[in-house]
């Protein structure tokens, strides 16, 4: 079986930290017998870019080009997505203590974190929007997830000016 | 890509779950409960009421309310191919549930805490990586079909055509991946994960399930299905055996 390379770093993140005993708004309890999903590690200083996916322009991306999503629910105040929905929309993650950083046209003032229920991690926001990846995103500059609903509401990417983008992807960016 | 599914471990693991229970029953043994081995004691070999099943299980177990709604799916699509309207009702109430339960929450466990061990382990990274692009394909028809499923929207026989196609497509993709999930995904999940975190996550399955649909929730999907099957005239088990 062919094991790609970002597979194989993925896997090599893995951690099991996390765990989510009572629903899905629930804080995990740090019990080990839940594994986070790996693409929600935090890395020590993760930098935020942009990349262009094909009907939607430039949005935010993490450091491997994956497009982060915003969630209407999470009100720009929390992170309401835990549990199995974290399983489908993995945290962008900072370690407590460590700050996010910019790059590619994207404002350093509108970074921020916010606490990750029951974890010392934080989950890295842009005007004041928790950011979480797509798991069915398996290429970088990809946005299945965008204008979908799912998990209690719609989810969306994010310009660097913060604007929330609506439309669709085109096919090429699904 | 090969399947593996590790022959050598069947037997151990069939005789634990005859018990009931499984890797759970055993060690929930070791905190006190009795566990009964079925090959000796066969009048024993029922598992209490309130057993928690093993994750696997109960991930199975869903996959069966999934298998029920396309059966309802490949029902209404018969109805469309013969010229007939699906009662919008029960397509919304059949997409809502696989909308709700199954994408919303089944497939998030399974993304949450089987196919990252898998990937970690090294095991069907392939797979894993189809069924997850699987996954975000059904999100994207049950999105069509519950805008679609509405009296008015129905009236339209284009509509009716487009509905049809992705109520074939949902089916013909989830039958072999459902399938695959049984016999390929979830027996390695099992047989990667230690005992006592299998333990631990057959539990928080169940109160996370709890939480979010109540604490009859699968009886009440099992309810749901069953009656949106009568309303479609699925329901009689016994009109699916051939004649002769």
């Amino acid at each position: 079986m062919r094991r790609s390379p970002a597979i194989a770093v993925v896997a090599a993140l893995l951690v099991t930290a996390t765990a989510c005993g009572n629903g899905q708004n629930e804080a995990p309890s740090g019990d080990s017998s839940t594994a986070q999903h790996p693409r929600s590690s935090a890395s020590a200083s993760p930098v935020i870019r942009t990349v262009t996916v094909p009907g939607l322009g430039r949005v935010l991306a993490n450091n491997e080009g994956f497009v982060l999503y915003m969630f209407p629910p999470d009100k720009q105040a929390k992170v309401t997505c835990t549990g199995p929905c974290a399983g489908t929309w993995p945290p962008a993650l900072v370690p407590a203590g460590a700050n996010p950083r910019a790059a590619g046209g994207v404002r350093t003032a509108l970074l921020g974190t916010v606490a990750q229920p029951g974890s010392d991690a934080r989950v890295i926001t842009y005007n004041r929007w928790p950011l979480y990846t797509y798991v069915a995103d398996l290429k970088p500059r990809t946005a299945l997830g965008q204008a979908l609903d799912l998990n209690g509401g719609y989810w969306y990417v994010l310009r660097s000016s913060g604007e929330i983008v609506r439309t669709a992807a085109s096919p090429a960016g699904r | 890509m090969t399947d593996d599914p590790q022959p050598e471990k069947r037997s151990t693991r069939r005789a634990l779950l005859i018990t009931g229970v499984g890797a759970a029953g055993v060690l929930a043994g070791a905190a006190g409960t009795k566990v009964v081995d079925a090959r000796t004691h066969p009048g024993a070999a029922t598992a209490p009421a309130d057993a928690t099943l093993p994750p696997s299980e109960d991930l199975m177990r869903e996959h069966g309310v999934l298998k029920r709604v396309l059966l309802i799916y490949r029902a209404m699509d018969d109805q469309i191919a013969a010229g007939h309207r699906p009662p919008a009702d029960a397509l919304a109430d059949a997409a809502k549930l696989i909308h709700d339960f199954i994408e919303g929450f089944h497939e998030g466990l399974e993304e949450a805490y089987v196919f990252p061990r898998l990937q970690a382990a090294g095991r069907h990274v392939d797979t894993v990586r189809t069924l997850l692009t699987q996954h975000a394909a059904g999100r994207r028809i049950t999105q069509r079909v519950l805008q679609s499923a509405t009296t008015a929207k129905l009236r339209s026989a284009a509509a009716r055509q487009a509905t049809r196609r992705d109520l074939a497509s949902f089916v013909r993709m989830y039958e072999p991946h459902e399938a695959r999930e049984d016999t390929v995904i979830f027996p390695t999940f099992r047989a990667i994960t230690p005992a006592a975190q299998f333990v631990r996550l057959g539990e928080q399955f169940a109160n996370m399930e709890a939480d979010r649909f109540g604490t009859n929730s699968f009886t009440d999907m099992v309810t749901t299905v069953a009656q949106i099957e009568r309303s479609l005239g699925i329901d009689n088990l016994a009109d699916f055996t051939p004649a002769g």
